[in-house]
């Protein structure tokens, strides 16, 4: 089986946590649905058109976080409501703080792996990741973050039989048997843990919600894998050397 | 007459800056201006920008449909009745088809994204803010016998460069004309100054770029990747003290010419230009492809 892989890049992100009201507060690495808007907009489909098309039985995706990054809180105006009515009919404006991602370097980015299982969507959309060009523009979360890609090419994965390995992407919590941090490489780690939604209805409301985590500085995870991790967890040579590095599908 | 609906997507680099001055508060932070304090930069709200473009339409009496009536924030429905019923908002409202909209009316709401979408500026130095008491005239209290006291803030000097895209796939939902394009240059270059409110004195546009591409597919991604400022002197306070280097957008947009169709610009003329150390006219850097002043 093949992964397309590609680089993610722009200034700055905002990945809405889903369940926050009177604060836009933002994710460190996008969801999996927001990758999944992202691989829509290169193939030109129409808002709320690909939920089932392109989810997450159709179509794998892993990320890894590849640029650290800080938050900045800046406050904007949104419409005030507390009515369906009002959303409709807006009176008044409230201030809301909107956290915002930025990188160290200057810019956030993130390598993604995806397996579309149609054969003409994965075909498709290699086509347009080679050419670099998309349907519609591309944006980290929010229309004026604009982001782009940069393919890396088709790479051969296999699934992981070993109980044993380095995540280097983000990691779904519940096919963790133990964290099996070692002391030394432990203090290099920052890890964060976040509930994310994973899938949506066609009514873009989200139906599985799952417990992620991964590292801050970027380092891979050393877990023993739970063995429901099974059909979850890829190893690509190439972007592991010998060290037993896999991807995890969100 | 027929109005052309743009079919070729463009990228938009513009850069302006802001000499003691506000320019964009956040109101939250007593409207300083927005900083990323992490790297001591000043920010700009994507929202800031196209509020420049569309109080220059309204100022030119082009009808716009996010805007206040007789200085009183109103329902849409106020602003739509402005124009008339039984309007067609699209072919209204210009910063529609620009910038897209919610429009809340009519039993059924309609959302349209905006072809042409501005990511969030930034200072291209580190900005130092100036931080002053105003008083003012007005009292704070019926009793009070003095005038209210109350904070200032300004940006000593930020050269502001910000990134924009236009999308001719989602100008096909907004109808966007190449007219409407022409005229988004033409604010770009005059909005700000023309804009001149006591916080928002002594900002100009200094280099605007609307790289526009063969298709509706090709976005090459941000421009600001491939511009550097030179600060000729330390911290500094006025255009004549920095140089943009644009070594690097110049071989960009070179390794790029097949996609490209044309370059519309403006550049002002007291930034200077430097590629490969030495300073250079816009014209001769971008000399081999067709270029547009606005």
């Amino acid at each position: 089986m093949k992964f397309l892989v590609f680089d993610l890049k722009g200034k700055f992100a905002h990945f809405r946590k889903f369940y926050t009201n009177s604060s836009s507060l933002s994710y460190l690495v996008p969801p999996r649905t927001v990758i999944e808007g992202m691989v829509a907009a290169i193939l030109g489909f129409e808002r709320d058109s690909y939920y089932e098309v392109l989810s997450a039985e159709n179509l794998l995706i892993a990320v890894q976080k590849i640029e650290r990054t800080y938050k900045i809180v800046q406050t904007v105006n949104y419409i005030k409501a507390t009515t369906v009515n009002e959303l409709k009919n807006p009176n008044t404006h409230t201030q809301v703080p909107l956290e915002i991602l930025a990188g160290y370097n200057g810019f956030v980015g993130f390598r993604v792996f995806v397996m579309p299982k149609d054969e003409k969507i994965y075909s498709l959309l290699r086509a347009r990741l080679e050419s670099g060009k998309s349907e519609f523009p591309i944006y980290f979360g929010s229309a004026p973050f604009a982001a782009k890609t940069e393919f890396l090419g088709e790479f051969e994965a296999c699934r992981w039989e070993d109980s044993r390995a380095g995540i280097l992407t983000v990691l779904d919590a519940g096919l963790i048997k133990s964290l099996s941090l070692e002391l030394e490489s432990a203090s290099s780690l920052a890890l964060m843990k976040d509930r994310m939604p994973c899938d949506f209805d066609k009514d873009r409301f989200a139906t599985k919600v799952k417990t992620y985590i991964h590292d801050e500085n970027l380092n891979p995870i050393w877990v023993d894998l739970d063995s429901s991790a099974q059909d979850k967890v890829y190893y690509i040579k190439e972007f592991s050397g010998d060290r037993k590095e896999c991807i995890c599908v969100m | 007459m027929e109005k052309k609906i743009i079919d070729k997507n463009s990228e938009i680099l513009f850069t302006y800056d802001a000499k003691l001055c506000n320019p964009n508060g956040d109101p939250d932070e007593e409207n300083r201006p927005r900083m990323d304090w992490e790297k001591e930069i000043n920010l700009v709200s994507d929202v800031r920008v196209k509020r420049y473009i569309r109080d220059y339409a309204d100022d030119q009496g082009i009808p716009i449909y996010v805007r206040k009536i007789e200085g009183k924030s109103v329902k849409p429905e106020e602003v739509i009745k402005s124009v008339g019923e039984d309007i067609d908002e699209l072919e209204t409202f210009i910063d529609i088809r620009l910038f897209g909209a919610t429009i809340p009316i009519k039993k059924e709401t309609r959302t349209y994204i905006g072809p042409v979408q501005f990511n969030w500026g930034y200072s291209l130095n580190k900005v130092e803010l100036l931080e002053a008491s105003i008083t003012s005239h007005f009292a704070s209290d019926e009793k009070k016998q003095q005038g209210a006291i109350g904070k200032d803030y300004r940006v000593k000097y930020s050269f502001i460069a910000f990134s924009g895209i236009v999308s001719a796939r989602r100008a096909k939902e907004t109808r966007l004309t190449e007219d409407d394009l022409k005229f988004l240059d033409r604010a770009m270059k005059e909005a700000i100054p023309l804009q001149a409110t006591r916080s928002k004195i002594g900002q100009y546009p200094r280099l605007y770029m609307r790289v526009e591409y063969v298709d509706d597919k090709t976005l090459l991604g941000d421009l600001r990747d491939y511009i550097k400022l030179i600060e000729v002197v330390e911290k500094p306070r006025k255009i004549e003290d920095v140089q943009l280097d644009i070594t690097a957008l110049v071989e960009f947009l070179h390794k790029n010419k097949d996609v490209i169709s044309k370059i519309y610009y403006f550049k002002h003329p007291d930034l200077c230009l430097v590629c490969d150390g030495n300073v250079v006219d816009f014209k001769d850097a971008f000399g081999t492809f067709e270029l547009e002043e606005v």
